[in-house]
């Protein structure tokens, strides 16, 4: 199974449990909007993340699920005691389908139907049918058996010649089916072309297109609402064209013709037929009725299993005889023509000669593919059965061989784990640990100092300091494994991005090439999953709403695929993740205006708020600029879950935009409890930390080399002007810095971003591992600060935010 | 292009994508009996069809492709 669809499966289970949850909640406290808002946002997700596999019956009925949650989220409709039962019964749905989907790979083909009715059941809820497709499903479903319906009205568009041509073909005992395919009024806006759909259809012979409503005046023609219906007339069978429609099972009908629509007398139409079907299934290429079907089916994947067993070439050949018997006999019984058995020798005697029986299972598989497909799916039992008796078998034959070759066989069947599945909390307990050790340690050189300063016993304190160093180490590496523990690389979000900008660009009609960077950069583990909604909501964006088709593009002289960059890099203690597109970009005045239709902004504000803070809108809850609901994005509530998923990690996000150049979001994610490596300075008699990233260099200043240029006080440090800034005056700290008995400023040059500049200070101290606690409670709104951390001593440092302050 | 704008008429040839129907829309409102040229077309998309339909237009010619033409002829025919 690829790692994206395990991931999947196991995500779902998770939303499927919170769902469940939040169900209850709601029914004990009806109408609350947290928890209802909570509960769609799940049920958003599941669906947009079903969306990424060939799901269509999941999808489907998590899409009504989702529009019934809307509704009711709204008000529209009223929360009762069926909305729960319902939502419930199709979550139990689709957590069937993701176990069916764990076990075989994919679900049973035969779920269609009941998506259909579970969707249905969930639209009737919202009582107003809002599209044809419901009206379509209330007036038959997607397979309606009715094989003597009433005619349709369209029947008379049939050319004569056409029916007398079908009269023949369905005496001769195929199947000729009229499908009515009547596609949502905004399918054009999820990209869909329901005309090339309808000419798809397999086995199409004649097709028809009817207006669902008089044409208005041309100047009032909205060309993107779609008012046609599609008849077609296929001569196949029901499976393949249902198959054809797998993605919109309710907005079609399709409906066997009977002959006598196609003009035939009922005496004329049921007797020859019956004679000449005997005749035909004589001669040959008759298909076989559901029955045989199945039998074959069972039979031609027991001589499957029997040729992939994995058993030495000698023993294979020994098997082929009686596959190439069982195949022969199948052939003779279903009334095969004799080119079929004439292939079946030939591969067998290949298969004899080579002793790969590849190629005669190509051919068992095409076979079966074209000639017959099984209509239900076959039962386990014989299957299991066999695999069974037939494994037994084997291993009683390996234990022998290995016997026999005096055990040296033995290791190859038994291959151990490498990896070891370990319980999260159990690794979050290490953690803590480890950090409550860090912090000790650094006791112990204070301890040193005193044995040397109070008690005077300079050898003891050189010993301590000694073990100290010890210590430190060991501790050091024990910090770093397990952190390595639990980091991830972002490429596990990462990876499912190509995927996903495919499908979507293609749903779209847009051409997008996507460049992954800095997937290796790791993070935590909860860090990582943290990002992961969050970015699959903002590539949508970016794909929905950012980027423009290639047409577009092309007018306004811009190449006609877009790029769509994700790049991850680690920057001291965050990752930072950066999505880039050269799209349309942001255009700051729609947004002010919406949000202010929205009532997200009053009037004032309207006025007064700058291009940068009105394309931050965007992030506000409940606001949303698409008109249409896709599949995509456009609930208004995708850059809201964005920034508060974001902001629980104590994450922050920037975006920048210009109108016709293309959008850059930012997300800063710290590395969570990573332990960061500090230099203690002294200013006024307190101590603060810098982080080591930050810092270039510490050097000392005279008072006569700082020069003042232009209120800027600069010094020159190896030819390089270096502006000078006090952190005194940083902080607001009424207070001279101190220079040295020598006259010398301490100087502490910093990187911030792409500058490097002199930070003033009184004195520098050591640097020391700390582990850095985010600022909470009201300390959180100080951005001077990224945060604090215990000293050996009991202390608090607190740790300067340079990117903030300077 | 797809869609070639003459005087009073419009040739549609091979596939006409959903983003051509709304100029396609803005020319037929500009005109009293255009005429649409359909030989080299071999598909469109369902939104330009639409408008065709909805413009009541005149086909000067069909398309080659037998098979579009016999759905189209059903559509377009009045």
């Amino acid at each position: 199974m690829n790692p994206l669809l395990a991931q999947f499966l196991s995500e779902s289970v998770e939303f499927l449990e919170s769902i469940a949850s939040k169900l209850m909640q709601l029914e004990k406290h009806p109408g609350d909007p947290d928890v209802m808002n909570e509960l769609f946002r799940f049920v958003h997700t599941l669906k947009g993340n079903s969306g990424l596999f060939d799901f269509p019956e999941m999808t489907k009925v998590l899409h009504a699920a989702e529009d019934l949650m809307d509704a009711v989220r709204t008000g529209a409709v009223e929360q009762s005691e069926g909305f729960t039962d319902n939502i419930l019964d199709a979550m139990d749905f689709v957590g069937g389908l993701t176990r069916e989907i764990e076990a075989n790979g994919h679900y049973a083909e035969t779920h269609r139907e009941e998506a259909v009715r579970i969707a249905k059941g969930l639209r009737a809820m919202i009582g107003t049918p809002e599209t044809v497709a419901t009206n379509a499903a209330q007036s038959g479903g997607g397979s309606s058996k009715g094989l003597a319906g009433e005619m349709p009205a369209t029947w008379q568009h049939v050319p004569q010649g056409l029916k007398r041509e079908l009269l023949a073909r369905v005496q001769e005992g195929e199947t000729c089916f009229w499908v009515v395919y009547k596609p949502e009024e905004g399918c054009f806006f999820q990209g869909d072309d329901p005309f090339f759909v309808a000419r798809q259809t397999p086995g199409q012979v004649w097709g028809h297109i009817e207006s669902r409503e008089p044409w208005p005046p041309i100047s009032t023609l909205d060309p993107y609402r779609c008012v046609l219906d599609f008849h077609t007339l296929a001569v196949s069978f029901r499976e393949e064209i249902a198959d054809h429609f797998r993605y919109v099972p309710d907005q079609v009908d399709i409906q066997e013709v009977p002959a006598s629509w196609l003009g035939a007398t009922e005496e004329r139409s049921t007797t020859p037929r019956v004679a000449e079907t005997t005749a035909a299934k004589a001669a040959a290429h008759e298909p076989l009725s559901e029955a045989v079907r199945n039998t074959l089916a069972q039979i031609f994947r027991a001589q499957r299993i029997i040729l992939q067993l994995n058993e030495d070439t000698a023993t294979k050949v020994k098997r082929l005889p009686a596959v190439c018997a069982v195949l022969l006999n199948c052939c003779k019984s279903t009334d095969q023509p004799e080119s079929v058995a004439r292939q079946i020798l030939a591969h067998c005697e290949a298969a004899e000669e080579s002793g790969d029986p590849a190629a005669l299972l190509a051919w068992m598989e095409d076979f079966q593919a074209s000639d017959f497909s099984p209509v239900q799916t076959v039962e386990a039992p014989l299957e299991l059965a066999l695999v069974e008796t037939v494994e037994t078998a084997d291993v009683g034959e390996v234990r022998s061989a290995a016997r026999a070759e005096d055990g040296s066989v033995i290791s190859g069947a038994s291959t151990t784990a490498k990896s070891l599945k370990v319980d999260q909390t159990k690794i979050d307990r290490l953690m803590n640990l480890i950090g409550e050790l860090v912090v000790s340690k650094n006791a112990i050189p204070y301890l040193a100092q005193r044995a040397e300063n109070q008690y005077a016993v300079r050898e003891l304190a050189r010993e301590i300091k000694g073990q100290y160093s010890v210590i430190n180490r060991i501790a050091e590496e024990m910090q770093d494994a397990i952190m390595q523990i639990r980091m991830m690389p972002v490429s596990v979000v990462f990876q499912r991005f190509p995927r996903l900008v495919r499908d979507i660009s293609r749903k779209l009609g847009k051409e997008v090439s996507l460049v992954l960077e800095g997937e290796e950069t790791e993070a935590d583990k909860n860090i990582i999953e943290a990002l992961a909604d969050p970015l699959i909501h903002i590539v949508r964006n970016s794909l929905d709403h950012g980027l423009e088709t290639p047409e577009v593009r092309k007018a306004q002289g811009k190449p006609a695929t877009g790029t769509l960059t994700i790049r991850a890099a680690q920057e001291a203690d965050r990752v930072v993740i950066q999505i880039t597109d050269d799209g349309k970009g942001i255009n700051p005045e729609i947004i002010k205006h919406k949000a202010y239709e929205k009532g997200v902004i009053d009037e004032e504000t309207l006025d007064r708020i700058s291009d940068h803070d009105a394309i931050h809108l965007i992030f506000a809850a409940g606001f949303s600029t698409a008109e249409v609901v896709s599949d995509l994005s456009g609930r208004g509530v995708g850059m809201d879950v964005v920034r508060s998923a974001v902001e629980k990690v104590n994450g922050t996000i920037d975006l920048q935009s210009e109108v016709g150049k293309g959008t850059r979001l930012s997300i800063s994610l710290p590395l969570s409890m990573a332990v960061t490596q500090v230099m203690i300075i002294e200013s006024d008699g307190q101590i603060f930390g810098v982080p080591m990233d930050h810092v270039v260099e510490t050097v000392r200043v005279p008072r006569s080399a700082v020069r003042v240029i232009k209120d800027t006080r600069m010094t020159l440090l190896r030819g390089r002007l270096v502006p000078l800034k006090s952190l005194n005056s940083l902080l607001q700290i009424p207070a001279q810095p101190r220079t040295s008995p020598d006259d010398e400023y301490a100087v502490l040059v910093v990187r911030v971003g792409s500058d490097v500049l002199g930070v003033i200070v009184d004195e520098f101290r050591e640097t020391v591992d700390v582990i850095q606690k985010p600022m909470t409670g009201v300390l959180s709104g100080l951005q001077a600060y990224s945060g604090s951390a215990l000293m050996g001593d009991g202390s608090v440092l607190m740790v300067l935010n340079l990117k903030e302050i300077i | 292009m797809p869609i070639e704008y003459k005087k009073n008429h419009v040739h549609i040839v091979e596939v006409a994508t959903v983003e051509e129907a709304e100029p396609l829309l803005a020319w037929l409102q500009e005109r009293k009996s255009p005429k649409v040229h359909l030989e080299f077309c071999t598909h469109l998309h369902p939104a330009n069809l639409q408008v065709l339909m909805g413009a009541k237009v005149r086909v000067a010619s069909w398309p080659e492709d037998q098979n579009l033409r016999a759905w189209l002829q059903g559509a377009l025919s009045n």
